[in-house]
C-alpha cells in the first residue's frame, strides 16, 4: 500500500498502487436539481455500448430515485455498513475509506458481489417520497421539503484512485495517462469479478456470455475527437456539463469544471468517504433535508445549496455558466460570459455556443393593430 | 479462528514451496504406454494404469471477492498485494490421477471428489474447474510453483464444467439470465465477440494456457487441448486429451522415456473459487512418460 492524497477527504490515504494524476482528467457536472428522470441518458449508452447477448441487464448509465431506488439494489448501503459510518472534522474524514477498511482484514478493498437479483430491478422505488404522505390540499411553499424524493443519474466515475484497478489481479483494469478513463482491458479479463465486487459504486458488469467484465467506455472515441459522451450529449434536461477537471490547488477560473467544483464549490463527489476519488460531480438537490445529502455528498451540502440558492442569480458569471450545460455537442474546456451571453469553446479555443442568459422575448398584444384583428393565446 | 498454514505473504510461500518442491519425495506419476487408441469415450484405455492420490491443500484469498491484487514481475509489489492463504482447516478434494500414451496421444484423467456440481457462470454463480500445469520445457528442474516466472514459462491445460454442460446442451441461457430469451441483440455483438470469444469454440470444454508468473495467463493461439468431463456420486472426473507433439513452443513438452513435471488446480464453484481460490497440489509432481514399446 502507497500513501496518496484525497483531496475529497482532506488527507492521505493508503491505496494500492502510485496514482499519478494523468495528464487531463475526465470529469463532469450534474445538476441533480435539472434531472427529470426520462431516462434518455440510460437509453443512449445502451443503444450505443451494450445491446449484446450477456449485456441485456447492463446500464452503465444508470438513473435511481433516492433514497429508496439502487442500481443494484442497496448498493451504497451495504457499503457504508461494511465501512461502518465516519465522521468528518471540519472537512476532513475520519472514518475509514474501503481501502483501509480492508487493510484492517489483509485485503485491498472492502466490497461485495451483487447477487443476480439485486441488478434486476434498476427502477426500484421510482418516484417513491420519502418523509410521509401526500394529504389533500397539502402545499409545500419551503425548503426544505418535508416530503421528498430526487433522481441520481449515475455512470463510472472515473477515479482518481479506482478500487476497480486497486482489485484486479490480473491488471487488466487501467486508467489511461492522457485522459483518466478507467478501462477494461477484454484481452486481459478473465472473468474473476474483482473488480464488480471492488467498485464502491457498482460500474464494472460480469459479461456471462463472454465470461469477461466490462464498464463505462467513457465514450472514448467520441472523448478522443473532443466530443461530449452519449449520456452527456443526449441529456433532455441539460443537466450535465463534461470536461476536464485540474487539481484543487491549480484550478482555472475559465475552465467550467474547475469553476463548479473548486472556485464555486457548487458540485460535490458522490459518497467521497469510499476514497477512490470519483469525478462525477453533483449539485446536490435543494429540496431535500441535508443529513441525507451529507452522508451521500459529503460536508460541502449545506455550503453547496447556500451558493445554488442565494449566489446563482447574483452571479452573472455562475449564472451563465449553468446555462450553458447541455448546449453544445462538443465538450467546452472554457467559458466566458459577456453581456448576459455565455460562450462556451472547445479545445481549440473555438466558439462552440451561445447562450443568453436571458432569452430574448418579445409581447404581442392581443389586438393586431396592422391587420386589424386580435390573436388568441393558446395556452 | 481459522488454522493458517503459512504467513499472508507471499514470499513466505515463495521461499516455502521453493523449499517443498527441492525437498519433494513425491512418487512419481507414469504416463502408462498402452497399445490402444486413444479416445475421449474410451473407458478401457485406463485400466492399465495406476491410480496415484494427489494430496491438494486450499488456498483462500483474503481478498477473495473483495479483493485480490498479485501484479505480474514486480516482487515489491507482490509483497504488499498478495494475500495467499495455506488453509489447513477447510476440507480439501480427495484426487487421483491416471495417465496413459500410445506414442501419440497423451491421456489424462483426474477424479476428485465435490459435494457440489456446479455448471454456471453467470452474474452471480461460479463453476467447476480443474487444471494442470506443466513446465513447458521437460527438463530435470521445475520452473516456479507459482505459475511459472520470467524465462521459465509453464503451460495450464484449464476444463470448465460450465462449458461441458454447454456442450452437452444443459445449460441454458434462461437459467443464467432470467427473461432474456429473445431480446433483440445489437449488429455490434459480433464484432465485440468476433474479437473476443467467450471460447475459442463453440465446442470447447477446455483452455490451454501459457504464464510466466501470476497475472500473466495468456490464452494460446492454438488450443490441441480437448478434455470431458462427467460428474457422478459426489465426483467429478475429466479426462484431457493432447497429441503427445506439442503444437507450440508454448505447449508442455512430453517426451516418452523422459521425465518432466505436473501441478494440479481445482475450483469449487460453491465457494465462488476464481483465481487465487482453489485447492492445489502446492509442490510439482514428478511425471515419467514411458518409452513407447
Ligand atoms: S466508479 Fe468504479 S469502475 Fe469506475 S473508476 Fe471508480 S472504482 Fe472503477
Ligand atoms: S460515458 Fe458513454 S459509455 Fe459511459 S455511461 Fe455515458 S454513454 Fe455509456
Ligand atoms: S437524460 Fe438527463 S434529465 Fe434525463 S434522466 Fe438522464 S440525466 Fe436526467
Amino acid at each position: 500500500m502507497i500513501d496518496v492524497f484525497n483531496w475529497q477527504i482532506n488527507r492521505k490515504m493508503k491505496y494500492t498502487y502510485e496514482s499519478p494524476a494523468p495528464q487531463k482528467q475526465f470529469a463532469a457536472v450534474f445538476d441533480i436539481n435539472k434531472c427529470i428522470g426520462c431516462q434518455t441518458c440510460t437509453i443512449t449508452c445502451k443503444t450505443s455500448w451494450t445491446t449484446g447477448r450477456g449485456q441485456e441487464y447492463m446500464f452503465w448509465n444508470n438513473v435511481e430515485s433516492k433514497p429508496y431506488g439502487g442500481y443494484p439494489l442497496y448498493w451504497d448501503f451495504k457499503l457504508l455498513e461494511k465501512i461502518g459510518g465516519g465522521k468528518w472534522n471540519a472537512g476532513t474524514y475520519e472514518g475509514k475509506t474501503i481501502f483501509e477498511k480492508a487493510a484492517e482484514e489483509n485485503k485491498n478493498v472492502e466490497g461485495f458481489l451483487p447477487d443476480l437479483e439485486d441488478w434486476s430491478y434498476p427502477n426500484m422505488g421510482e418516484d417513491e417520497i420519502y418523509g410521509g404522505s401526500v394529504n389533500k390540499g397539502m402545499h409545500i411553499n419551503s425548503l426544505p421539503h418535508p416530503i421528498w424524493f430526487y433522481y441520481l443519474p449515475r455512470l463510472c466515475n472515473h477515479c482518481s484512485h479506482p478500487a476497480c484497478v486497486a482489485n484486479c489481479p490480473r491488471q487488466a483494469v487501467y486508467k489511461r495517462p492522457e485522459d483518466g478513463i478507467v478501462l477494461i482491458d477484454q484481452s486481459r479479463c478473465q472473468g474473476y469479478r474483482q473488480c464488480v465486487a471492488g467498485c464502491p459504486y457498482k460500474k464494472p458488469m460480469f459479461n456471462a456470455t463472454t465470461y469477461r467484465s466490462e464498464k463505462c467506455v467513457a465514450c472514448y472515441p467520441k472523448v478522443e475527437q473532443g466530443l461530449h459522451t452519449q449520456c452527456m450529449e443526449h441529456c433532455i434536461g441539460k443537466i450535465r456539463m463534461q470536461g476536464w477537471i485540474s487539481p484543487p490547488d491549480a484550478p482555472k477560473a475559465d475552465n467550467p469544471i474547475d469553476y463548479l467544483v473548486h472556485v464555486k464549490k457548487l458540485a460535490l463527489p458522490l459518497y467521497p468517504q469510499f476514497g477512490t476519488q470519483p469525478n462525477i460531480y453533483y449539485i446536490p438537490p435543494i429540496h431535500v433535508p441535508t443529513p441525507y445529502l451529507k452522508q451521500m455528498f459529503g460536508p460541502g451540502v449545506e455550503q453547496a445549496i447556500k451558493v445554488y440558492k442565494e449566489e446563482v442569480h447574483n452571479d452573472p458569471i455562475l449564472k451563465g455558466l449553468l446555462v450553458l450545460f447541455g448546449s453544445a455537442p462538443e465538450i467546452m474546456t472554457k467559458f466566458d460570459v459577456k453581456n448576459d451571453v455565455a460562450l462556451g469553446y472547445d479545445s481549440k479555443g473555438t466558439l462552440v455556443a451561445q447562450a443568453p442568459i436571458t432569452e430574448p422575448n418579445v409581447v404581442r398584444e392581443s389586438y393586431d393593430k396592422a391587420r386589424d384583428a386580435y390573436r388568441l393565446d393558446t395556452p | 479462528m481459522r488454522k493458517v498454514l503459512a504467513a499472508a505473504v507471499v514470499v513466505t510461500c515463495l521461499v516455502m514451496l521453493s523449499a517443498l518442491s527441492s525437498a519433494a519425495m513425491l512418487e512419481p506419476v507414469t504416463i502408462k504406454y498402452v497399445n490402444k487408441p486413444i479416445t475421449a469415450d474410451n473407458a478401457d484405455i485406463f485400466n492399465s494404469a495406476k491410480a496415484q492420490s494427489v494430496g491438494l491443500i486450499s488456498v483462500s484469498q483474503s481478498n477473495h471477492l473483495g479483493s485480490g491484487a498479485v501484479p505480474a514481475g514486480d516482487t515489491k509489489k507482490l509483497q504488499t498485494n498478495a494475500r495467499y492463504i495455506f488453509d489447513l482447516s477447510a476440507e480439501a478434494p480427495a484426487m487421483t490421477v491416471k495417465a496413459v500414451h500410445n506414442g501419440k496421444t497423451v491421456a489424462i484423467q483426474v477424479t476428485w471428489t465435490d459435494k457440489t456440481e456446479n455448471v454456471e457462470t453467470a452474474i452471480d454463480s461460479f463453476r467447476d474447474s480443474v487444471a494442470l500445469m506443466f513446465p513447458t520445457a521437460a527438463s530435470e528442474f521445475n520452473p516456479s510453483p507459482l505459475m511459472g516466472s520470467k524465462g521459465e514459462p509453464v503451460n495450464i491445460w484449464q476444463w470448465r464444467a460450465d462449458w461441458q454442460a454447454e456442450k452437452e446442451g444443459r445449460r441454458h441461457l434462461e437459467a443464467r439470465q432470467p427473461q432474456t430469451e429473445g431480446i433483440h441483440v445489437g449488429y455490434s455483438d459480433a464484432i465485440m465477440k468476433g474479437e473476443f470469444p467467450g471460447k475459442p469454440s463453440a465446442e470447447s470444454t477446455t483452455l490451454d494456457y501459457v504464464a510466466e508468473g501470476y497475472g500473466t495467463i495468456t490464452r494460446l493461439k492454438e488450443q490441441p487441448v480437448k478434455a470431458s468431463g462427467h460428474y457422478k456420486d459426489g465426483k467429478w472426473t475429466v479426462v484431457f486429451l493432447r497429441d503427445i507433439n506439442r503444437a507450440s513452443g508454448s505447449d508442455a513438452e512430453l517426451l516418452p522415456g523422459k521425465n518432466t513435471f505436473m501441478n494440479v488446480a481445482v475450483w469449487n464453484g460453491q465457494n465462488r473459487d476464481v483465481n487465487g481460490s482453489k485447492a492445489i497440489s502446492t509442490v510439482w509432481i514428478p511425471l515419467h512418460i514411458e518409452a513407447a514399446k
